[in-house]
């Protein structure tokens, strides 16, 4: 049986109620920061177990939410963080933090722009922004869904209709984080 | 959201039931010499892989004080309701070797909360606390607490569920059961601002 996870990030205090259809069968969630205000997380832990980080404009929330997250989810390891930037003063030690713990996925946001990439056998996503559109950027959000030894990450646009706009598999298989 | 920060600081040192020990973080392997430089930053949130409920969830959080100093706060038991605002009460009952007896009075909204824990003393390394009595009827909590240069980096470990407590949090959690993990880390920030809070005020008072 296949284990979902809804990724989401930058939502600045806009609940798309659609996430509600589209995550209806993740297992958690995991939200990089940026959540706008906690009715967000509440909204979020209806459709299932939401764990939040907070980011750079969640200042009201700093006594809710962490600053990182790192969990184990059905014997997958993830990092969550709003900002993932090498121009970040602390990036060497977020870099070293990251290659340390070992996680098999880390989450993150901050850009607004979707990513999937690997490197050294962690996966790296960002599921792009679900809130507002600051910029001229799409609004999106992810999907990670563990088959067997595949790691499936799906992003989908809330654009008129919601539709997956890229997805990409990667091999676990050789991955020795996971225990 | 002021609503519910309150009510997060209403269940500050209870929660209910739980399945299974509460570990320090550092004992089941996690590294932290790796997080040290990150916390100077912010919180960071460990939770356990594990399909039982309540998970174990754990704050790691940076004080600018020695570990002495931020023992002092944590066993300044009689001082616990100027610490804690939730905490109306708070008496030593009982010392037996490294185990100190505690009863508390805990502010729930419309009601208040009567209970005893026990603390089990690690000078200056861990306070492990379970439920002795009362209105809680289970739940497992621990503090460690590691040096990091002039500093000490304060762990939090919550194992329990806050569905025993007051009952709009009773409420919330029996709507949204998953909540739990969320309202613990919650819980667990708050704490440790709490103490952070105390531990810088006491400095300030002895200049």
């Amino acid at each position: 049986m296949s284990m979902k996870i809804g990724l989401i990030s930058d939502i600045h205090g806009q609940f798309d109620r659609r996430l509600k259809t589209l995550f209806k069968d993740v297992n958690h969630i995991l939200c990089a920061g940026d959540v706008g205000d906690l009715n967000i997380i509440r909204q979020l832990n209806e459709i299932a177990p939401t764990l939040s980080v907070r980011g750079n404009t969640d200042n009201s929330l700093r006594d809710i939410l962490p600053e990182y997250i790192f969990c184990k989810i059905d014997g997958l390891k993830f990092f969550v963080v709003h900002i993932m930037e090498k121009s970040d003063p602390l990036w060497q030690e977020l870099s070293r933090l990251i290659y340390s713990l070992k996680p098999d996925v880390v989450v993150y946001g901050h850009t607004h722009n979707y990513y999937a990439s690997s490197s050294n056998n962690i996966i790296f996503v960002n599921p792009g922004s679900a809130g507002s559109n600051r910029y001229p950027i799409v609004r999106t959000c992810g999907i990670l869904e563990k088959m067997d030894d595949t790691l499936l990450v799906q992003i989908y646009e809330l654009g008129t209709d919601i539709q997956m706009k890229y997805w990409q598999s990667f091999s676990i298989k050789n991955n020795n984080h996971t225990k | 959201m002021r609503l519910f920060a309150i009510i997060l600081s209403f269940i500050l040192i209870q929660n209910i039931t739980y399945g299974g020990e509460l570990m320090s973080p550092i004992d089941t392997g996690f590294d932290i010499k790796a997080i040290l430089p990150l916390l100077n930053k912010g919180e960071l949130g460990f939770i356990e892989n594990s399909k039982v409920r309540p998970k174990q969830v754990s704050l790691f959080s940076l004080i600018d004080a020695k570990p002495d100093k931020v023992w002092e706060v944590l066993t300044d038991y009689e001082h616990y309701p100027e610490i804690f605002p939730s905490v109306l009460e708070c008496k030593v009952v009982k010392v037996e070797g490294d185990t100190t007896f505690v009863d508390y009075k805990l502010d729930a909204v419309l009601y208040s909360l009567r209970y005893r824990l026990k603390h089990r003393h690690i000078p200056v390394r861990s306070i492990e606390i379970s439920v002795v009595s009362g209105d809680l009827k289970s739940g497992e909590y621990r503090y460690d607490l590691y040096p990091y240069e002039d500093k000490t980096v304060l762990i939090y470990s919550i194992k329990a569920s806050a569905t025993d407590t007051s009952f709009i949090l009773k409420k919330i959690v029996k709507k949204q059961p998953t909540m739990d993990e969320a309202i613990n880390i919650s819980t667990a920030i708050i704490t440790l601002n709490n103490i952070k809070d105390a531990v810088k005020k006491r400095a300030k008072d002895n200049k």
